[in-house]
């Protein structure tokens, strides 16, 4: 049986295998940039290829933070370590939410990755309240779920940022069912509501 | 229908843990609730979860379980579950219970932490509010404080700059603050003035007394203030300014005066410039009341600025009444013979920016009709540069001095007939003597008495001859009065009685007993009596009543123009006739001029002259219908001692040798045979040197000369009185008479004084010359 690898999440000591799903609920914007960034420094320290997507926080906020990492933000992006987008510009593109697109957009990140030799693929994403109002945004469950199974063929790990303060607290609940890890008071743990994509898209 | 409890699974129990640790990520209770409903209904045998916020909607049926969500009954509502199988889910109700407590913890805690975060915020909005305030409190006093400091700061430059003295003095007079100026004022620094008594510092000692008593009734409130002042301060070096001051009490509240605060300003050069403004005035003022013409002065609009005492009495306005007004309505001017209004001199005057002068006529008519005759001359008044500010008019009344040209102009007239006059009556008057006195002889020796009738006749003609010649030369040359002192009283109602005695005229005389008496000469004032009460009768043709007045009157200078101020006594003679006009009064004393057809025009020329020779005058006024009224004022010596007129002797008789000198052959001839008749013998002479020579021959000779005749004037020879001042050498006493037909020669008046015993008036009668013999020989 072959060992998974482990990478470092950076906002909580335990390593946790690649390609795992995870789920951090916040109503902090404090709390939320801290993970984002930790999340992005440990990769880019790891020699991941990593990507944020983001509306609320800026790249400047995010090289600040590299900066006092001594890491060089503008180096990773040239060396097509870092990539960084505004969420509705990735997640609505053309005005709507396409699972699969974004499915296969991962796929493609994942893949070039590969390709670059980064040893690992890492992205971050918040989720805003704007996907209950395009067209496709029922959708947001199945594409999260079919995340899951994704990741299983293509290790990304992935960070999926929601805003306690954006959704109403029965989504935060059926959000939680479709990620098997997330984040409670800094820690990652196993979410006992998960439901396993089989199960949840039957 | 409740089943069998299960066993617990830790799965289920790790939901309702993850419910409980997660819901505190949620921002309020809708989210914690509707997340918390959603994940029970994950919980074993429960079908559907609903929360009611509201206890009161709360109604469960018995296939449903209630949670509240309650803490220190305090509720925040509750979960009601509908249970699909009791039995599975039983063990695990206690647990969602806790849950739900948890819940209400959370709530509660939410609750108390918004509440603390409301009182927080309360406190801190307080607190800021608070601090605001404080702030602003602070930045006002801070502002109050700093617009103090600048306002005093201004307040310290006011008072270093100021032009103005500023002390302060407290209740007892010691400075308490005092300026620059102040220190600059006084010589002396600040450090030397502070703390001392103001008055006696700064206050000279010798109105110190004054200057404190009244600073200290008005402290003392005993005056209602001493807002303003003036006295005089000394500095350091005794050098005196006079001050004016501006005080206002201090005091706190209504209580007693602390002190003053005083500004004072030093006008001691416009206090010299107002005395000698007020100097200048007085002068001024005083000149214009010392100068005896009239003046006014007016402004560029021609209103009465100013006028002295003699404009305002020539014209009869005062000052008050005439200022401001327009100088027409004080000072009207007429022509005198057109009475057209004269133009505006100041009009004029502004007009031409020149002096001008009134033309003569211009008469000034009073406020109450008065005239008199002015002249005056308009004057523009310049200021220093050239420009013209005013007029100023000056005038005088020339009443009176025409009215002495006019006696001039007529004594002149008077004095250049009688040079004429006097020549034709001088040499008439020896060829009548001659005449008067060959017919006396014959009369004398004539033993018909047809002849004597004729030669009476004759004479008697001659004597009215004799009457005119001399009248003319009286007023010719005077006739210089032989004066003497007495009463007039006699010659007044002698002549009086004369002159009225066979008219229808009669007298009412008022001659009191106590009038002065006075040096005249009783024959020439005789004559001006018989002449005005003569004009009077002859005023009246159909007879009345003469009033004769006389009075003693004191006259003051100038009160009659040709008259010297003194006693005198006024004869005053009225008549009831028919007047004279107006236009004749001028002239009633001019010779030959006479409105009778009997008259000579001699009487009152006559008169006239007889009164001037006696340093008197005589004045008429007449308004027709109402007759006349002569005055005639003599000089008089206020005394009252009458004495008798001596009255001539009638008849003398005489002997021994008497001289007779005349160049006149006739009257040598005439003059011998009146004095053979009176016993005398006679040596003749026909100038002085024979005189002399002959005087001389006779004292050497048994002919002794008892007295000497000399004719005053020889034409080509030695006169009569150098002849009497070589004779009076030969014989002091001896009577020398001096003869002359002008007997207004000042020798004739006074003999006396020239060397002569008397004299005598040619041509003189035989009684007139007995008469003189009679006073200076004794009779034999």
């Amino acid at each position: 049986m072959a060992t998974a690898t482990t990478v470092d999440l950076g906002f909580t000591l335990e390593r946790f295998p690649t390609g795992t799903h995870i789920c951090q609920i916040y109503n902090d914007q404090a709390e939320r940039t801290d993970a984002l960034c930790r999340f992005l420094g440990a990769g880019l320290r790891a020699g991941e290829c990593t990507a944020c997507y983001s509306d609320d926080v800026g790249e400047p906020a995010v090289g600040a933070f590299m900066d006092a990492l001594g890491l060089s933000l503008a180096d990773a992006s040239s060396r097509g370590a870092f990539a960084m987008s505004r969420t509705s510009d990735v997640y609505f593109r053309g005005g709507e939410f396409d699972p699969d697109r974004m499915l296969d957009l991962l796929t493609n990140y994942h893949a070039r990755s590969v390709t670059s030799g980064f040893p690992n693929a890492r992205v971050i994403g918040e989720m805003t309240a704007a996907i209950e109002h395009v067209p496709g945004g029922s959708r947001l469950l199945e594409y999260e779920s079919k995340i899951t199974v994704l990741l299983r063929t293509r290790p990304i790990t992935a960070v999926c940022q929601y805003d306690a303060r954006a959704f109403s607290g029965a989504t935060i609940m059926d959000v939680l069912k479709v990620h098997p890890m997330m984040v409670v008071r800094g820690s990652v743990v196993r979410n006992p509501f998960y439901m396993p994509p089989e199960e949840y898209l039957s | 229908m409740r089943t069998e409890p299960s066993q617990l699974s830790a799965e289920t129990l790790s939901r309702i843990m993850l419910l409980q640790g997660m819901m505190g990520q949620l921002p309020d209770e809708s989210r914690i609730c509707s997340f918390v409903c959603q994940g029970l209904q994950d919980l074993p045998g429960i079908g559907r979860v609903r929360y009611e916020g509201s206890p009161a909607d709360a109604t469960a049926n018995d296939s449903e379980v209630v949670f509240p969500v309650e803490i220190s009954h305090h509720g925040y509502g509750r979960f009601i579950a509908t249970l699909a199988d009791p039995g599975r889910f039983a063990p695990y109700e206690d647990y969602v219970r806790n849950l739900c407590f948890m819940v209400a913890v959370v709530l509660e805690e939410r609750r108390q932490r918004a509440d603390n975060v409301a009182y927080q915020k309360q406190l801190e909005a307080k607190v800021e509010e608070r601090t605001r305030q404080l702030l602003q409190e602070v930045a006002i006093r801070q502002a109050a404080e700093a617009r103090a400091v600048a306002e005093r700061q201004r307040a310290e430059e006011y008072l270093r700059v100021a032009e103005v003295i500023i002390v302060e003095l407290d209740a007892e007079a010691r400075i308490q603050l005092v300026n620059s100026r102040g220190c600059l004022v006084l010589g002396r620094p600040l450090e030397e003035l502070v703390g001392r008594n103001w008055f006696e510092l700064a206050v000279p000692a010798d109105c110190r007394t004054g200057v404190e008593s009244a600073l200290r009734r008005a402290m003392d409130g005993a005056v209602e203030s001493a807002e303003y002042y003036e006295n005089d301060l000394v500095d350091a070096a005794g050098q005196r300014c006079h001050i004016a001051w501006h005080t206002v009490l201090r005091r706190r509240d209504d209580g007693p005066c602390l002190g003053t605060l005083s500004s004072g300003l030093d006008i001691t050069e416009r206090k010299l410039a107002e005395q000698r403004l007020a100097a200048e005035k007085e002068n001024l003022a005083v000149t214009l009341r010392s100068i005896g013409d009239a003046v006014i002065t007016t402004d560029i609009q021609g209103n009465v600025l100013l006028m002295n005492a003699v404009a305002e009495r020539l014209a009869g306005f005062t000052l008050a009444e005439a200022v401001g007004r327009p100088l027409s309505a004080s000072f009207q001017i007429v022509h005198q013979l057109t009475r057209i209004r004269c133009d505006n001199p100041v009009e004029r005057v502004l007009a031409s920016n020149q002096v001008v002068e009134l033309e003569s006529h211009t008469v000034l008519i009073a406020k109450d009709g008065q005239e008199c005759a002015i002249a005056a001359v308009g004057a523009p008044i310049r200021a220093s540069d050239g420009s013209v500010f005013g007029v100023v008019m000056v005038f005088r009344d020339m009443t009176e001095k025409y009215r002495m040209m006019e006696v001039v102009q007529r004594t002149d007239r008077l004095e250049a007939l009688g040079v004429l006059a006097g020549g034709i009556a001088h040499d008439f008057n020896n060829l009548l003597g001659g005449i008067y006195g060959y017919l006396e002889l014959v009369a004398l020796d004539a033993t018909d008495a047809a002849i004597r009738q004729n030669m009476a006749a004759a004479t008697s003609t001659i004597e009215r001859a004799r009457g005119l010649t001399r009248q003319l030369l009286t007023f010719a040359k005077g006739g210089a009065p032989v004066k003497r002192h007495g009463s007039l009283i006699p010659v007044i109602s002698e002549n009086v009685r004369f002159a009225l005695s066979g008219t229808k005229v009669s007298s009412k005389m008022d001659l009191p007993s106590d009038l002065w008496n006075a040096t005249f000469d009783p024959t020439q004032i005789g004559q001006v009596i018989d002449n005005m009460v003569i004009n009077a009768v002859q005023a009246m043709p159909t007879g009345g009543a003469i009033e004769i007045l006389a009075r003693n009157v004191s006259l003051a200078s100038a009160a009659i123009p040709t008259l010297a101020a003194g006693p005198y006594v006024r004869i005053t003679i009225r008549d009831g006739g028919e007047g004279i006009p107006p236009a004749l009064l001028p002239r009633v004393f001019d010779p030959f001029f006479t409105t009778k057809k009997t008259g000579n025009g001699l009487g009152l020329a006559t008169t006239y002259s007889i009164v001037k020779r006696h340093d008197g005058t005589i004045l008429v006024e007449s308004q027709p219908g109402e007759g006349t009224t002569f005055t005639v004022f003599l000089p008089a010596s206020p005394t009252l001692a009458a004495e008798p007129v001596p009255r001539q002797e009638v008849s003398h008789r005489g002997k021994g040798w008497i001289l007779v000198m005349d160049d006149e052959q006739s009257i040598l001839d005439i003059t011998t045979r009146f004095l053979s008749s009176l016993g005398y013998q006679v040596l003749t002479a026909s100038d002085g040197q024979e005189a002399i020579d002959v005087f001389s021959r006779a004292s050497k000779s048994d002919h002794e000369v008892v007295a000497v005749v000399l004719d005053l004037t020889v034409p080509g020879g030695l006169g009569g009185k150098e002849a009497a001042a070589v004779i009076r050498k030969h014989n002091p006493s001896v009577p020398i008479f001096v003869a002359s037909g002008y007997s207004q020669d000042p020798i004739m008046a006074a003999p006396q004084d020239h060397g002569f015993t008397d004299s005598l008036c040619k041509p003189f009668s035989r009684v007139e010359l007995s008469a003189l013999l009679a006073r200076h020989r004794q009779a034999t």
